[in-house]
């Protein structure tokens, strides 16, 4: 259990930072902005405004989960806080899994906190466009959808963690962290786009397929739709299969870093 | 007296340029042992001080050779558990405070709650920081960080003590505070071994040192014995036998006996015969110099 001390350090340091204010203040600014956002919309208003306020919340989620492991661990191992850590009896292993760890219980309180400023948020939107949502099951969709935000931060900071092991640049391993997560949300519209064209030849269908089942697939955890149109719905399957999928990549990400780690010279 | 610290035929290389590669040796053969004293280890920039003491603690991977500590290999986890290390300039994250930082080392020597406080208090006193723990590190200053850090080592009451110069951005108070740490250190028969370029502190402190330059060992002994070993001259001091009046001389190595020959011969007597000897500063130059280096 050498790594619970690096994980409450890494969150204490984490939700003391101004970015974690400063993240939940954009927040609550860009549901304000969703609210203007609604108002100038040409049809269901209130769908538009809680579209755009759960769009928001989806890309600071991810933004979140890329910026906090990749500023700590490299804070760490560029201000060498690294070396006062690893002198003491932790090995390299339950450093990383501690600040993996320490990241996701950080990102927990973010959604935590988002979770309720959210649900206000869409509420008051619904509220103020005189339109009637039934309340328990709007924030109880939010709720689901936050689950699966917590899953998709999971899996995005494993990365993140790859990430700012194999990069000797902050900022690189901050972009690669989000490109990453960009194009895992459209990786299985291209799949999709691909396969069913005439143009694309078979070897490409394949690369793509390849490409689709190698990266990660951020799209699964992409229930912002369920949250704002009320006659879908999310299996218990589904929800099953993604945190499955979620646990089994994050490991094997974490794997490989830690593979990389323990061969790096600090 | 058992080996404290074992370091035995150390080499480590480095890669150097872009497109065409050359290995540049920062450590040719480093071999030393440390037991239960004092040991200072000095060199002058560039030297491979930082990097010997990073292949102690196990952050780089020699090429050549082995660490032990304990009898056991450095890359042996447990044996940190007997292990304090302070390294050059440390950083801790600044949004945390004083107690955060000590109850992090705490939580991971497993020392209880309840024997904490009293703890913390003791390690406090000691590097003169009562009062400030509840504090943001960010309000600390450079030295009440290093020292906080420096106490923070103590926590687990280590049997070895490995500081990369922890004297080098502290004040006169800060040194002498970390300075009388060390010899209390010494006193509980606990080894320290560190490093430091300010060698008026590594000659006050040290039992033996190690002189490194260019990535060799030049010289290992003991502080007194290296001094000696480095006499220049004598200053004798005399007196006409019957008369208070005090007369001094200073003679070299060659001259001494002959010179107090004939004192003897020309009735004199001899009140004191004082060496002059080098400074560890001093040795340490020369030592740079006859290797080619700069100091």
């Amino acid at each position: 259990m050498s790594f619970w001390p690096v994980a409450k350090l890494t969150f204490k340091e984490s939700v003391k930072e101004r970015f974690f204010i400063g993240m939940l203040l954009v927040e609550v600014l860009l549901l304000f902005l969703s609210y203007y956002l609604s108002e100038l919309a040409a049809g269901d208003s209130v769908k538009v405004g809680m579209d755009f306020a759960l769009v928001f919340y989806f890309f600071l989620t991810a933004l979140f989960a890329v910026m906090v492991p990749v500023s700590t661990l490299f804070r760490d191992i560029s201000d060498k806080f690294v070396y006062l850590i690893l002198s003491k009896p932790i090995k390299r292993e339950s450093y990383l899994a501690g600040k993996y760890f320490g990241s996701l219980m950080a990102l927990a309180l973010f959604l935590f906190a988002s979770f309720f400023i959210v649900s206000v948020g869409v509420l008051g939107i619904s509220h103020f466009a005189r339109l009637y949502v039934p309340h328990v099951i709007v924030v109880e969709r939010i709720f689901l959808l936050t689950l699966s935000l917590f899953l998709m931060g999971a899996l995005l900071s494993a990365f993140s963690t790859f990430f700012s092991i194999l990069f000797t640049s902050q900022t690189l391993a901050t972009v690669v962290g989000f490109l990453l997560f960009l194009s895992g949300l459209e990786l299985a519209s291209v799949k999709e786009l691909a396969l069913s064209s005439d143009y694309v030849s078979p070897f490409n269908k394949l690369l793509i397929k390849v490409l689709y089942y190698f990266f990660p697939n951020f799209s699964l955890y992409d229930l912002k739709a369920y949250a704002v149109h009320l006659q879908l719905s999310v299996s218990s399957l589904y929800f099953a299969l993604i945190v499955l999928y979620t646990l089994l990549y994050s490991c094997a990400v974490l794997l490989i870093s830690t593979w990389l780690f323990n061969r790096r010279e600090l | 007296m058992g080996k404290v610290l074992e370091v035995s035929k150390l080499r480590k290389a480095y890669s150097l340029g872009f497109l065409v590669k050359r290995k540049k040796e920062i450590l040719k053969s480093v071999s030393f042992s440390v037991f239960n004293e004092i040991f200072g280890f000095i060199g002058p920039n560039g030297a491979g001080k930082t990097t010997t003491i990073k292949a102690i603690m196990g952050f780089i991977f020699p090429d050549h050779g082995e660490i032990r500590v304990f009898g056991k290999l450095n890359t042996d986890v447990s044996v940190k558990r007997k292990v304090g290390f302070l390294p050059e300039r440390p950083y801790v994250p600044l949004s945390i405070t004083g107690k955060e930082y000590l109850d992090f080392c705490a939580d991971v020597y497993g020392i209880p709650y309840y024997e904490r406080r009293k703890k913390y208090l003791k390690l406090l006193e000691l590097v003169e920081l009562v009062g400030v723990e509840e504090r943001k590190l960010s309000s600390y200053s450079k030295g009440m960080v290093q020292r906080l850090l420096f106490a923070a080592t103590l926590l687990n009451e280590p049997e070895l003590l490995i500081l990369d110069e922890p004297m080098s951005g502290l004040d006169p108070v800060g040194r002498s505070i970390i300075a009388s740490v060390i010899r209390k250190l010494k006193e509980e028969g606990k080894a320290v071994f560190y490093s430091s370029h300010i060698i008026q502190d590594v000659e006050r402190l040290s039992d033996r040192v190690a002189i490194i330059v260019g990535g060799e060992i030049k010289l290992v002994d003991s502080v007194s014995s290296l001094i000696s070993k480095f006499i220049t001259g004598y200053t004798v001091v005399y007196r006409k036998v019957g008369e208070s009046s005090l007369l001094s001389k200073e003679v070299n190595r060659q001259e001494l006996w002959p010179f107090l020959e004939k004192l003897r011969k020309e009735g004199y007597e001899i009140v004191e015969v004082e060496p002059k000897s080098l400074s560890l500063e001093d040795i340490l130059v020369s030592f740079i110099k006859g290797s080619g280096g700069t100091v």
